[in-house]
C-alpha cells in the first residue's frame, strides 16, 4: 500500500480513537455519579466504538493469515458498541422495576454475547474467514438501524422539549448513520469517495459529541448560580 | 386520577434535595415540612435522607441544613450529569 495512504488511513482511526476516549471520559461519569446500570451501556457503548477503531488500525500491520480475524473482530467490536448505546436509549423511557431487571439482563446477555463472539472468532479463525464478506453486509444494516433508531429517539425528544442545546446529538447519530451507510456502499463498490466520506462524518459526528460533553461538563459552571433558582 | 411520579434514584433525590436547600437557603428559617413537600416524599424517609446527607457530610447539622463545601461540589457535580444526560437525550427520566 502507498505509504501516505496508509499513514492517512491510521491516522483517521487514531483520531476516531482519541476522540472516542475522550468521549468515554464524559459518558462514564453518569455511572459512576449514580451508580446506576441504566447508564452503563453509555461508557460500554463509546468503549467498543474506540475498541473497533484501534483494530481497524492494526489490520494493515497484520499479517495475512489473521487479518480476517481482526477484519472480524472490528466489525464486532463496531456492531456491540451501537447495540450497547441503543440498549441504553430503548429502557431509558421506564422507570419501574420490571424494566430495570429486563435492562440489567439485557446488559449481561450483550456482555456475554460480545465476549464469546471475540473468543470464538480468536479460537476458530477458519469460521471468520469463511463468512466475513456476509458478515459485513448484515452488520453495517444493523449498526444503521441502531443508529437511525437513536437519531429519531433523540430527536423526539428535542421536539418535546425544544431546547437549542439538545438539537446537536440527534445530528450526530444521523452523521454516524450516513458513514454507516457509506461503509455499506464502499464495501460493495470499493470507492474512494464512499470510504472517504465515511471517514469524514464519522470523525465529524464524534468531534460533536466531544463538543456537546465538553460544554455540558467544562461550560456549566457559570450556570450554577443561575440554575439554583429553578424547581428541581 | 393523580399520575404517579416516577421512581428516582439516590443520586436524584439528593441532588433534588440538596437543590431546595440551595434555594430555601436565603431565608431566615428553614421550614422542614415544606422542603419535605418539595420533595414528595413522606416525613420518616426525609429524615432519613437528612441524616444520610449529615452522613456524608453535605450539610452541616440536620436542624440549620447548613449546606458544605462538598455540597457544593456535589450540586454542581448534579447539576453537570443532570445536563449532560439533557443534551444527549436521556435527560426526561433523570
Amino acid at each position: 500500500m502507498n505509504p501516505y495512504l496508509l499513514l492517512t488511513l491510521v491516522s483517521i482511526h487514531a483520531a476516531a480513537v482519541t476522540l472516542c476516549v475522550v468521549i468515554l471520559y464524559f459518558m462514564a461519569k453518569p455511572f459512576r455519579a449514580t451508580g446506576d446500570t441504566k447508564y452503563l451501556g453509555l461508557p460500554l457503548g463509546f468503549g467498543f466504538l474506540g475498541l473497533s477503531h484501534v483494530l481497524s488500525a492494526s489490520t494493515f500491520f497484520t499479517p495475512l493469515p489473521y487479518l480476517s480475524v481482526v477484519a472480524y473482530l472490528q466489525l464486532f467490536a463496531r456492531s456491540f458498541a451501537f447495540t450497547f448505546l441503543a440498549i441504553t436509549y430503548y429502557f431509558s423511557g421506564s422507570t419501574s422495576e420490571k424494566s430495570r431487571i429486563a435492562r440489567n439482563i439485557t446488559l449481561s446477555i450483550l456482555i456475554v454475547a460480545s465476549t464469546l463472539a471475540f473468543i470464538i472468532i480468536v479460537a476458530s479463525p477458519w469460521l471468520a474467514f469463511s463468512t466475513f464478506q456476509v458478515a459485513e453486509v448484515y452488520t453495517r444494516v444493523f449498526n444503521v438501524a441502531c443508529l437511525v433508531y437513536m437519531a429519531v429517539y433523540t430527536l423526539r425528544s428535542h421536539v418535546r422539549k425544544p431546547d437549542p442545546t439538545t438539537i446537536w446529538i440527534p445530528q450526530s447519530y444521523i452523521l454516524l448513520a450516513v458513514s454507516q451507510f457509506l461503509l455499506f456502499v464502499w464495501g460493495i463498490d470499493h470507492s474512494y469517495a464512499a470510504f472517504g466520506g465515511a471517514m469524514a462524518l464519522l470523525l465529524l459526528g464524534l468531534t460533536v459529541f466531544v463538543i456537546v460533553s465538553y460544554q455540558a461538563f467544562c461550560c456549566t459552571d457559570r450556570k450554577v448560580g443561575h440554575d439554583a433558582q429553578e424547581k428541581p | 386520577m393523580r399520575k404517579r411520579s416516577p421512581r428516582r434514584d439516590k443520586f436524584k433525590l439528593y441532588g433534588e434535595l440538596l437543590s431546595i436547600i440551595s434555594q430555601e437557603s436565603d431565608k431566615e428559617k428553614l421550614i422542614l415540612s415544606k422542603l419535605q413537600n418539595r420533595l414528595n416524599v413522606p416525613y420518616d424517609r426525609f429524615k432519613l435522607y437528612l441524616s444520610e446527607l449529615k452522613r456524608l457530610e453535605l450539610v452541616e447539622d440536620e436542624v440549620s441544613l447548613k449546606l458544605t463545601e462538598k455540597e457544593r461540589e456535589f450540586l454542581c457535580e448534579y447539576k453537570r450529569i443532570r445536563d449532560f444526560l439533557k443534551r444527549i437525550g436521556l435527560g426526561e427520566h433523570f
